[in-house]
């Protein structure tokens, strides 16, 4: 009896101590990131984000409605995830933006400065 | 009893092992998204561009990948650490981005700089190409003054006593006209003076009335009559002597001020005296 016991102690608390282990702990809503999330979906530029990154956009977007959803279900691991996604996506989202319109600021004075060139150049030879 | 307790004993380590392993080093298989991330943040970090534009973008991506590269070693959930690892790896992309963006923003400014370099130069050369061509008016006596660029046009222009223009002269204007006209943005002050013989009252009139036909002239060749002012000193401002014929011939006048750029009328009036 007694030597069935030794065994059998370590073996029942294992499944307790995988699971610390696994880090699957996570039983707290995060509300925090919920809310980030959705309000960075919110305030996106559209003049920007949705115009120079349509895709990342989407995304963000489907994914912050599979957050709620799994919110909805009580699995908050997966919604905690989503939303950190959401929320790494829309910045990402953002920063190639504004990347994009600054790349095309500068062409477009240096296509209008060549032909401000072009004009000088032709009025100073009359 | 002696084998089963010494199975006992042995299951106990087994399982003591494993749950050692599970603890420490089991789960350091390596993860690929982690490898990824990793491989994403080196990128970004050897980036002259992204360290020098994104330095802050950068830490963040830094930081980002040291909690994937703790979460794994802390043998968190694999999935815990492919999330972060993502996370790091978007964090390095925006680094990347802010960098560029960065970049082009510098370009901007620097080419706005160039262009308005450009523009000042030209409106330079201009400037001084209009003052070259008007100092080659010999006839017209040209003086560069605090006041402007002054051309006297004399008494032979006009028929003794009256404000009219004579043909003659009117083609001997016609040149400057044409600058004048080229260069829309200088104003234009003309000033009639006469000798003293006469009512000062009279020759007050003249001045004014001459002045005024070299206005018409000039807006009669394009020239727009808001750039224009026209004044009248009479005897006023002598330039030469009235006691004799070419003094006094020097005194009948009228002063076409080119103003230079920027400035009115307003800015360089006499006082009457």
């Amino acid at each position: 009896m007694k030597d069935k016991n030794i065994i059998k102690f370590p073996l029942s608390v294992l499944p307790v101590v995988l699971a610390g282990v696994m880090g699957g702990c996570g039983s707290n809503p995060p509300v925090e990131q919920m809310s980030v999330a959705e309000h960075l979906i919110e305030d996106a530029d559209i003049n920007k984000s949705e115009q120079y990154s349509p895709l990342e956009m989407r995304v963000a977007r489907d994914n912050l409605e599979s957050a709620k959803a799994a919110m909805t279900a009580g699995d908050y691991d997966t919604a905690r995830r989503l939303a950190e996604k959401v929320a790494v996506d829309v910045e990402t989202a953002a920063a190639k933006a504004d990347s994009v319109r600054a790349k095309n600021a500068v062409d477009e004075l240096r296509k209008s400065m060549d032909t401000l060139h072009q004009e000088i150049n032709t009025q100073n030879s009359n | 009893m002696k084998s089963k307790k010494r199975m006992n004993h042995v299951l106990v380590i087994a399982v003591l092992a494993i749950g050692y392993g599970l603890l420490t080093g089991c789960a350091t298989a390596p993860n690929r998204d982690l490898d990824e991330a990793r491989s994403e943040v080196a990128k970004v970090r050897s980036d002259p561009a992204v360290t020098a534009k994104a330095p802050v973008a950068l830490y963040d991506a830094e930081k980002a990948l040291k909690q994937a590269e703790n979460s794994w070693s802390n043998d968190e959930d694999e999935k815990e650490v492919s999330h972060l690892s993502y996370l790091a790896k978007r964090k390095a992309e925006i680094a990347k981005y802010t960098a560029d963006r960065n970049m082009a923003e510098d370009q901007l400014t620097a080419m706005k700089e160039d262009s308005q370099k450009a523009l000042l130069k030209s409106k330079t050369e201009k400037v001084q190409s209009l003052e070259d061509e008007l100092m080659k008016m010999k006839e017209y006596n040209p003086q560069k003054t605090n006041r402007g660029l002054v051309l006297t046009l004399g008494d032979v222009l006009f028929a003794t006593g009256k404000a009219e223009l004579n043909s003659g002269s009117q083609n001997n204007l016609y040149q400057l006209t044409t600058f004048l006209r080229e260069n829309p943005d200088r104003n234009i002050l003309i000033e009639g003076y006469t000798d003293s013989v006469g009512s000062e009252d009279m020759n007050l009139r003249l001045s004014l009335r001459r002045a005024d036909s070299v206005a018409g002239f000039l807006a009669a060749n394009g020239i727009e009559r808001g750039r224009i002012v026209t004044k009248g000193y009479g005897e006023a401002y002598p330039k030469d002597s009235n006691d004799t014929v070419t003094g006094r011939q020097y005194n009948r006048r009228v002063e076409l001020i080119v103003l230079d750029p920027g400035k009115t009328a307003d800015d360089v009036r006499r006082n009457i005296q």
